[in-house]
């Protein structure tokens, strides 16, 4: 055990504090330590003592960028105790938003990743296109994000028939633009010394430490809760889960860029169904929450979102647990480290999309 | 399945809507029943930790396709000791850190009982309610 390096809690790769503490042999690292709760807020503990609807928007706030994802897991616990049924309308509108903002996610991804490589002129024309999904969502629900969307039985808003040909028209931006991204990250020289073989997380790892999200599919271990335990409107569409077995930061990238085409595919069906429920109503009302648990998952851009909410039969949650998909899938990183170069440290971190915001809570 | 393995150690079934299914069992033969869902190739999702009042219970939640679990098995509040499963499942380590430092539940034979979020030197368990 030669070295040690402290990677954070303020670190140029990271958005967020956390602190990775290395143990390094020369430049192969041996093992990993992680510390977490620099931005622990309490919001579990907050939300007990706050009413359903307030929660709704208090959860939305624990990640800038799945703030669709909380509060639709939220809502889905709270509507299975409270026995609702909600109105197609309501499941297609959300799934739209939830989409785009798995576009987005995985577009500023993208940019993130190139920028720890070193490609910041990839970074800067990632997150110009982002731009295009972010103007689509203030057009939609006034926000570009914590969209203020959900509400328990429904939306609390609703697409218009104006909003369509814009959205239709971003997506095609999008789509054409994405196309261009995966052919920059799979012939780039640069960008494949960086990804290629590096960061590797095996099949039985990746099952054996209950991985989510991309990071789990990359690595072959076929995981989305869309078709797993389909809700809202999933086993309605076609879609394909994108699953791929090169196991390394490679095949992350591939997975999210992919998806990207996948969620555009999503999107169209949603807004074509959408034309068909003209009128139809978007929330039904609730008017008590009962005694009981429930339990709420949402496959968010970064994976699996869970939140288990115990209900007493007052307006206030006996108990809200929240895990965000980083939780899970950080607990791989010293896996993925272990054996690789002090240099790729950067780089294995933030392939899977971390959001410490999110852990912590 | 689990009450011919289990038998007089499960306590209550609640299943809920669509697949979800919550389990009561004995404190103690959480481990035969999560032992269990391992051989039927279970994904632990978390762990949480509820204020029961007289009891601090533990959830420990499970997807085994199409069903998703949630096991419970609670401890007395003077004594709330539950042994690990974090020798079947590595990812409930972290889990257990959090009820332990959050909840005050005394996980047995945790491989690396630090906090997780909390500082080191703090004592109390804000998510107790009564």
């Amino acid at each position: 055990m030669d070295v040690v390096v402290q990677f954070g809690p303020q670190h140029l790769a990271l958005a967020e504090p956390e602190r990775l503490k290395v143990y390094a042999e020369g430049e192969k690292v041996i093992n990993v330590d992680i510390t977490m709760g620099y931005n622990h807020r309490g919001v579990e503990k907050l939300a007990e003592r706050k009413t359903y609807e307030q929660d709704i928007l208090l959860v939305e706030r624990i990640c800038g960028i799945c703030s669709m994802s909380h509060p639709l897991a939220f809502t889905q616990a709270v509507e299975d105790i409270a026995g609702v049924t909600l109105p197609e309308r309501a499941e297609y509108s959300r799934m739209i938003i939830a989409e785009l903002e798995r576009i987005h996610s995985h577009l500023l991804w993208a940019g993130i990743a190139a920028e720890i490589i070193g490609i910041e002129t990839l970074f800067m024309y990632t997150w110009r296109d982002r731009e295009f999904v972010l103007d689509q969502l203030e057009t939609i629900t006034g926000n570009r994000n914590h969209y203020a969307w959900n509400t328990v039985g429904g939306c609390r808003k609703d697409i218009t028939e104006k909003q369509i040909p814009g959205l239709l028209t971003a997506l095609e931006v999008v789509e054409r633009r994405t196309e261009h991204y995966i052919d920059s990250f799979l012939r780039n020289r640069t960008i494949r010394a960086r990804l290629v073989g590096t960061g590797t997380l095996p099949r039985d790892d990746a099952r054996r430490l209950c991985t989510v999200g991309p990071l789990a599919r990359a690595s072959g271990y076929a995981v989305d809760v869309r078709k797993d335990d389909p809700h809202l409107a999933y086993d309605r569409v076609d879609f394909e889960k994108i699953v791929l077995d090169e196991e390394d930061n490679m095949a992350r990238a591939k997975v999210r860029l992919l998806e990207v085409f996948e969620s555009v595919k999503i999107i169209r069906q949603a807004v074509a169904a959408l034309k068909g429920l003209k009128g139809k109503e978007i929330a039904v009302p609730v008017k008590e929450i009962p005694p009981g648990e429930g339990v709420g998952r949402y496959e968010a851009p970064r994976g699996e979102v869970f939140h288990y909410v115990r209900s007493n039969g007052t307006f206030y949650p006996e108990r809200v647990k929240i895990r965000a998909p980083t939780y899970a899938n950080v607990q791989a990183v010293p896996v993925m480290l272990e054996g690789d170069t002090l240099g790729d440290v950067p780089i294995t971190l933030a392939s899977i999309d971390p959001c410490f915001c999110c852990t912590d809570r | 399945m689990l009450r011919t393995h289990l038998r007089e150690n499960v306590l209550e079934v609640t299943p809920t809507r669509r697949n979800r299914v919550f389990i009561k069992v004995q404190n103690g033969s959480h481990r035969q029943a999560v032992k269990l869902f391992q051989d039927m190739g279970g994904h632990l999702s978390v762990i949480s930790s509820v204020d029961l009042g007289e009891e601090l219970e533990l959830v420990y939640h499970f997807e085994i396709t199409p069903l998703q679990v949630s096991l419970k098995t609670s401890a007395p509040r003077g004594n709330p000791r539950i042994e690990t499963i974090s020798d079947f499942y590595p990812s409930a380590a972290w889990y257990e850190r959090e009820a332990m430092e959050m909840m005050g539940i005394i996980v047995v034979n945790h491989p690396d009982p630090r906090h997780l979020f909390l500082p080191d030197d703090y004592t109390e368990y804000p998510l107790r309610r009564y």
